[in-house]
């Protein structure tokens, strides 16, 4: 077998100081990091002046995330009973070698559609698509990710609409939109920093959000809608907008289609219809919609709000419509298409779409009932992708050929339509990450192999047959591209030594498409030959981009449509979709009602919430993060929290119809009455080997929600997180926890 | 947005790409030439004070133990 160098060729010197990028959350921050004979001591701002902002005490907490004393450094092998936590300790060649015969039996047993994996790009960054690459040239379409509920999604969704996926003009634009997107300082710090620049220029914001959360504080205007309602008033902002002309008639004149077919949707959506869904003043919606159109550049960021909703697709959709009719699209203060960094090889070129028959991409979970972000979709896109942006298969923020989840799942636990046996979970708590969390752990229980590969043993690692210890950012030598969201590349240097059994995602597929014998598909031997490889079209290898610059920025081009066209079928804007509508849906956006409150259960859940410190359900375990929020917290209105007899800072039970969590409760004025706010991923670390699954069944807002085809999004099976029945009361502390979550310390 | 006319995208445009020309001399690793001139304008539009109250919420005490596991190996 040939093994592929660990990522471990720095740290001979005694001091040393490199770029980084950051992946202790999703943003990529630039930071330094300096290490002292391999060990990462301090991780600080960046030395060039337009990046040093850019950072947040996440990223200052390398130093105990990289060194924890509980890091995974060797390959563990299961002993006795699937999640009983016992282990062999064994050697990374021992470990492929076995993946890699399990694996092969699966396949050989029944097809290679039984083999499913979910990551998350965020955190395993140097894959570089040969996990796709690994499956495709297996036949495996049923590739995952949280993504999928989030960004990735978006990105799918939007090329229905205009054949790419935007990133706001931030630098030029006079106005933004936050649909519940909160970014603060120490949560997408980049963005944050960016929206405080804009409004310091004079931009208006407008923020909708069920909270006066921290952006909404310094909003223009807030509108403090009833969660999940953003579809609803999005089309009662297009009716305004159309009713009123505000809307860029020349633009929509010449790139739009399906504009009557738009309006007479938006005539179904009166202010006061709008009003009355949303909770919210008409007068006030009418002058927030305004506001957009009206401003000389405006710009609705990326919210991961309408990403979980039942009607997200048309949330999503909206979005699009709204940046097209106000001519907003790829201009100047609006929202850029960033296109592709023509000096650098996508990942989607990496991945062998065509090397998967479509036979086997047919057979992808979702493809024929949930298909927005699935093959189905990409297939349709393909002709039109290739003629606008150059290439058939275009990956963007890792979301738009996956398999859809919740199928996933079911396929695991039931064999619904088919029997999947073996998973593979990188740098994804996949347990905790989804919805539905009991069937995703029934799930689990019925493979026949699961690897994980992780930094820490995590709830989702406990079930596994063979735990992989992963690398870190201080270890590896990467250029990160964003999945095509922006054209920039940016260097993340080794200066750390990895332990000596971890290995990169790009060593973990690499080892084990040769173990399985197809190595002669993998011909890279290291990290560095695969980045010059992709670095080749600049003709510049890694070395050269290092010893030049830490970015790579493309200068902006704006309005490019005119001489492409839009990469969707008609070359133009679809305000109605042709997609949507050849595959039987509903081609223009629509609200839907979430599913009602009741006597039995009358408040509106929001969950899917993320705290400062923490990103996903990871770093619960390090002190210097974990005593910032020592314990997760419902948000309850004052009214409430005396109606139902909840005191600050004590338990509370907040049960739905399909499972109840424990977490503290936090009276604040700033929700709305009658709301309650979940934060997502909490389990508890130091409980394992006392708690089962170290409390990922406590406070887990997977737990919460379900994803049976009447709760989710029609076109991409997305389940429902922003506004779902449940009711609270006051409960005693679970047992087990510890004194760090009791505050007794 | 409605209100811009085909001179005012163009203007505008010129201008962004203008800007955008400059900020890879800005993130270069040069200090010299067109990149070092890049840099110094860039460093103009900047606060001639560090936020210091930043680096003040980045710092961790290093007092606090790490949190570890009851699990028995």
């Amino acid at each position: 077998m040939t093994m592929t160098d660990p990522a471990r060729s720095a740290g001979k010197t005694k001091t040393r100081t490199g770029y980084s990028v950051c992946t202790i959350c999703d943003i990529g921050c630039q930071l330094r990091t300096t290490t002292e004979d391999g060990v990462v001591k301090k991780v600080e701002q960046h030395d060039n002046p337009l990046l040093a902002k850019n950072i947040c005490y996440k990223g200052t907490a390398a130093p105990q995330i990289h060194n924890h004393p509980e890091r995974l450094r060797v390959p563990l092998k299961r002993m006795g009973e699937r999640g009983a936590d016992q282990w062999e300790e064994i050697s990374y060649q021992q470990a492929i070698e076995e993946i890699a015969e399990r694996l092969q039996t699966v396949v050989d047993t029944h097809g290679p559609e039984a083999f499913g994996v979910s990551t998350s790009g965020w955190n395993t960054q140097t894959t570089h698509g040969l996990d796709r690459r690994f499956m495709n040239l297996l036949g495996s379409p049923n590739w995952t990710s949280g993504v999928s509920l989030c960004a990735g999604n978006t990105a799918a969704v939007s090329r229905l609409t205009y054949g790419w996926y935007t990133l706001p003009d931030f630098d030029n634009t006079k106005c933004f939109v936050l649909l519940g997107h909160n970014p603060r300082k120490h949560s997408w710090t980049p963005i944050y920093n960016r929206l405080d620049s804009a409004r310091a220029r004079g931009a208006t914001s407008i923020v909708v959000d069920p909270r006066l959360s921290e952006q909404a504080e310094k909003a223009t205007i807030h509108l403090q809608i009833k969660a999940g309602t953003d579809a609803a008033l999005l089309l009662g902002w297009v009716k305004v907008i159309i009713d009123e002309k505000l809307y860029d008639e020349k633009f929509v004149e010449e790139w739009c289609v399906g504009f009557e077919d738009l309006k007479r949707r938006a005539d179904d959506y009166p202010l006061d219809r709008v009003a009355e869904i949303c909770g919210v003043d008409a007068d006030l919606i009418a002058r927030a919609a305004r506001m957009y159109a009206e401003a000389d550049g405006a710009a609705i960021p990326w919210t991961p709000i309408t990403d979980m909703q039942l009607d997200s697709t048309s949330s999503i959709r909206l979005q699009c419509i709204l940046r097209a009719i106000t001519g907003n699209v790829d201009a100047v203060g609006g929202e850029r298409f960033f296109g592709l960094n023509p000096g650098y090889r996508t990942e989607s070129e990496l991945q062998l779409h065509d090397e998967i028959s479509p036979e086997q991409r047919a057979k992808q979970l979702g493809y024929s009932t949930h298909p927005a972000y699935t093959y189905r979709t990409a297939e349709i896109l393909r002709p039109h992708m290739k003629k606008v942006w150059g290439h058939e298969w275009i990956d963007m923020v890792m979301g738009c050929h996956m398999a859809n989840p919740s199928e996933l799942f079911r396929a695991m636990a039931d064999g619904d339509p088919y029997p999947v046996k073996a998973f593979f979970t990188l740098g994804n708590n996949s347990l905790m990450s989804y919805p539905n969390q009991h069937q995703i752990l029934r799930a689990m229980l019925n493979q026949d192999l699961i690897v994980a590969h992780e930094i820490f043993m995590t709830p989702t690692a406990m079930l596994a047959d063979y735990v992989m210890p992963g690398d870190v950012f201080s270890e590896r030598n990467h250029i990160a591209d964003s999945w095509a969201w922006t054209s920039n590349l940016t260097l993340n240097e080794a200066v750390a030594t990895a332990p000596e059994e971890a290995s990169s995602s790009f060593r973990f597929w690499t080892d084990l498409a040769h173990a399985m014998g197809f190595g002669d598909r993998f011909p890279w031997n290291s990290l560095e030959e695969v980045i010059d490889y992709r670095l080749e079209p600049s003709g510049t290898t890694f070395e050269e981009f290092r010893a030049e610059k830490y970015m790579d920025v493309q200068p902006p081009k704006y309005r490019k449509y005119r001489k492409t066209g839009f990469a969707t079928p008609s070359g133009k804007v679809e305000l109605s979709s042709s997609i949507l509508g050849d595959l039987g849906f509903d081609p223009l956006p629509y609200h839907r009602p979430a599913p009602a409150t009741s006597d039995e259960f009358p408040y509106r859940v929001f969950s899917g919430v993320r705290e400062d410190p923490f990103f996903q359900t990871g770093q619960r375990n390090i002190g210097v993060l974990r005593r910032r929020v020592p314990a997760p917290h419902f948000f309850v209105h004052p009214d409430d929290a005396a109606a139902e007899g909840l005191v600050d800072e004590e338990w509370a039970l907040l049960e739905t119809a399909h499972g109840e969590v424990r977490m503290k409760v936090s009276i604040q004025d700033s929700i709305r009455q009658g709301h309650i706010r979940v934060p997502h991923g909490w389990w508890y670390p130091e409980t394992r080997g006392e708690v089962d699954l170290a409390g990922a069944f406590v406070s887990s807002d997977a737990v919460l929600t379900v994803d049976t085809d009447d709760v989710l999004d029609y076109e991409q099976g997305i389940p429902h997180f922003k506004g779902y029945p449940g009711r609270i009361s006051p409960c005693d502390a679970p047992e087990g926890m510890s004194s760090i979550t009791l505050g007794t310390e | 947005m409605a209100a811009r006319s085909e001179l005012a995208h163009r203007l505008l445009e010129f201008k962004a790409s203008l800007m955008g020309r400059m900020v890879p001399k800005v993130l270069s690793r040069k200090s010299d030439g067109i990149d070092g001139v890049a840099k110094k304008m860039a460093a103009k539009g900047l606060p001639a004070e560090p936020d210091t109250s930043l680096a003040q919420e980045l710092e961790h005490p290093d007092d606090v133990p790490e949190i570890v596991t009851r699990h028995q190996k």
